[in-house]
């Protein structure tokens, strides 16, 4: 199991009033799974992401990353999780304008030690070439479309061969037809045996995940 | 590590370039400071070695006494109180003190016409004692100095310096004879070239060795003991309590002379100081101004990485999403800021060089630049830039990774 969450709570405060986000989810998830997590907006289905993702610590609760407990580790530690072994695709993309599709696939190996330039090079070019960009490698963000820019995206979460993949509406800013593109590439990806959990509010895009849950009143429910 | 290291500046110069204006503009600051600073360096450099190197061949165990210029009162004052100005004698007396002299010299000037000499050359005649040479550390070129029995015998013999020889040509030689007023001398050395020209800095003033002629004491004008000579040089074995050493022959000599006080001391070591001190509060001056200048520029680095900051929070964000620590954040914009600052600093180098120059060549005063002057300058605007970028660099690091990627919780 790759994923073990437990009793997950979450609320943040807005002025004086405190608002529950999440009350109580469980989640595991095995590896190679797809799971789909649909909700309203506002239903705290990024929260959720966010904490898996070790980018925010859930008010309570229990964690475990391949069996190891999350919460309470340092940020250096949640940092080196974040570069190894979690990837985000967002919504945005979230490319950065200056580097090229090369410069930008490779930005997590800039902070891990271990793997050698020719490594970082083959599993950076691999990973170009699984999204279909070989012809783009060259190329500044400005000069890609939103479909080319949500690959390269997922090029970059894949690069590392992190064990969990967070998808954020990684279609919420694409047509339908590249959009449909996009889920076929994480559909060949999850084939590939990577994990990936996938928010949205979609149910047409959820409906390729392999497993859907619904979060509703801060819980976490099987569709 | 390198990797990350590389990424780091070359996104600071990609970041840089993207502002041309705005990362010029931030580090005129910068450059102005350092260009002040190394200016100032290199000015006091190059005044300290001027004042070393005439106050060096002045000797710094030397004590100089001088027979003042008198007027007629004073002159009058002087004989009624029997004081006969500098005297050989008065070196006599001071042996007598116990004070550490290892040895001494007199000097009298002589106006003299030489007729042999060319016109553009000013020669100099001047009488002197045995150690004259020894105590301002003169060298031969050829021949020797005046002797004991050139003094005692007042032999008319003299020492040319380097101009004077070699203006003479084969007539400026040992062995060869020179007309000095209406008499033929012997010429029985020539000294080495000195690379100091006759100056005047303050009270220090220094003869030009190398358009002299010295012949015994004694030998010219009055043959009667007792006509004062221009200068007494002491030189010490040690400048340890030469204050001390300076107040005993100072009251030595005017006890000597009725207490009278027609004579001035002159102390090359009290001279170094005071020149030292005048120095060090001039850099103390311009320092002081150029750091203010790079204090300037650095809140100028400081606003302008702020601005920086807020326009790449989302950069912020999805470094840390992909692994960065706050850590690998402030490295990235503290190298921004070291790379701005040095840019500026290398530009101040340029800047600093063309000022010490351009004073060099309008006040005439000597630069000096050496491998302190220029990395203190360099490391200072370094300093700078690493000051005043750790606050926009640690605050960028402190950035929410969330809320900067724009989720408002």
């Amino acid at each position: 199991m790759i994923v073990e969450l437990c009793g997950i709570s979450h609320a943040y405060r807005r002025g004086t009033d405190r608002v529950e986000v999440l009350g109580g989810v469980d989640l595991c998830l095995d590896s190679g799974d797809f799971i789909a997590i649909m909700g309203a907006s506002g239903t705290g289905k990024s929260t959720l992401l966010h904490i898996l993702g070790c980018l925010l610590r859930p008010s309570g609760g229990s964690y475990l990353f391949d069996g190891a407990q999350v919460l309470g580790r340092g940020e250096r530690e949640l940092a080196a999780i974040r570069s190894r072994r979690i990837a985000h695709v967002f919504q945005m993309f979230y490319l950065l304008p200056h580097l090229d599709v090369e410069q930008n696939v490779a930005l997590p190996f800039l902070y891990q030690d271990g793997s050698t330039r020719a490594e970082i090079r083959r599993r950076v070019d691999e990973a170009i070439d699984r999204v279909g960009l070989q012809q783009r490698r060259s190329h500044r963000p400005a000069e890609l479309s939103g479909g080319e820019l949500q690959r390269v995206a997922i090029a970059r979460a894949l690069a590392p061969r992190p064990d969990l993949i967070l998808a954020d509406e990684p279609t919420g800013n694409l047509d339908e037809r590249t959009s449909g593109e996009i889920l076929d590439l994480l559909g060949m990806m999850n084939d590939d045996g990577h994990t990936i959990v996938m928010v949205t509010h979609d149910r047409q895009v959820a409906s390729r995940a392999g497993r859907l849950v619904t979060l509703r009143d801060g819980m976490l429910h099987d569709d | 590590m390198t990797e990350f290291l590389s990424d780091s500046v070359r996104t600071a110069v990609i970041s840089l370039a993207h502002h041309k204006l705005r990362s010029l503009l931030t580090i005129v600051g910068i450059v102005c400071g350092v260009s002040t600073v190394l200016a100032i360096f290199a000015i006091g450099a190059g005044a300290e070695a001027e004042t070393m190197r005439r106050i060096g061949q002045l000797g710094l165990n030397n004590i100089y006494l001088r027979a003042d210029d008198v007027t007629d009162r004073q002159r009058a004052r002087a004989r009624s109180y029997r004081s006969r100005g500098l005297q050989i004698g008065d070196l006599t007396r001071l042996q007598t003190t116990g004070l550490p002299i290892r040895r001494t010299a007199a000097s009298r000037d002589q106006r003299v016409e030489l007729v042999d000499l060319p016109d553009d050359l000013k020669g100099r005649v001047i009488e002197a004692t045995r150690d004259y040479r020894a105590i301002l550390g003169l060298t031969m070129a050829s021949g020797r100095f005046l002797a004991d029995r050139d003094l005692a015998d007042r032999n008319r013999v003299c020492v040319l310096g380097w101009s004077v020889s070699a203006a003479l040509g084969a007539g400026g030689k040992p062995g060869a004879l020179i007309r000095i007023g209406p008499e033929l001398w012997q010429v029985v050395g020539v000294l080495d070239r000195q690379d100091v020209e006759a100056a005047e800095t303050g009270r220090i003033s220094l003869l030009d060795i190398n358009t002299m002629i010295i012949v015994p004491l004694g030998t010219m004008g009055a043959v009667t003991d007792g006509e004062p000579v221009s200068e007494l040089i002491v030189e010490l074995a040690t400048v340890e309590r030469i204050d001390a050493a300076v107040a005993v022959i100072a009251a030595t000599v005017r006890a000597a002379h009725n207490g009278v006080d027609d004579f001035s001391v002159i102390v090359p070591f009290e001279l170094l100081s005071q020149a030292r001190e005048i120095q060090r509060l001039f850099t103390i001056v311009f320092g002081s101004i150029g750091t203010l200048s790079l204090i300037i520029g650095g809140v100028g680095i400081m606003n302008i990485m702020l601005a920086g900051i807020s326009e790449r929070v989302r950069e912020i964000g999805l470094r840390r999403a992909v692994g960065a620590r706050p850590d690998h954040i402030v490295v990235q914009f503290l190298s921004e800021a070291v790379l701005l600052t040095v840019l500026g600093g290398l530009l101040g180098l340029a800047g600093g060089w063309a000022l010490a120059r351009g004073v060099s060549l309008y006040a005439g005063w000597p630069v000096l630049f050496s491998p302190a002057t220029i990395a203190l300058p360099l490391l200072m605007a370094l300093a700078t830039g690493a000051l005043f970028g750790i606050y926009p660099a640690l605050k960028a690091a402190r950035m929410d990774p969330l809320q900067a990627l724009g989720y408002g919780e």
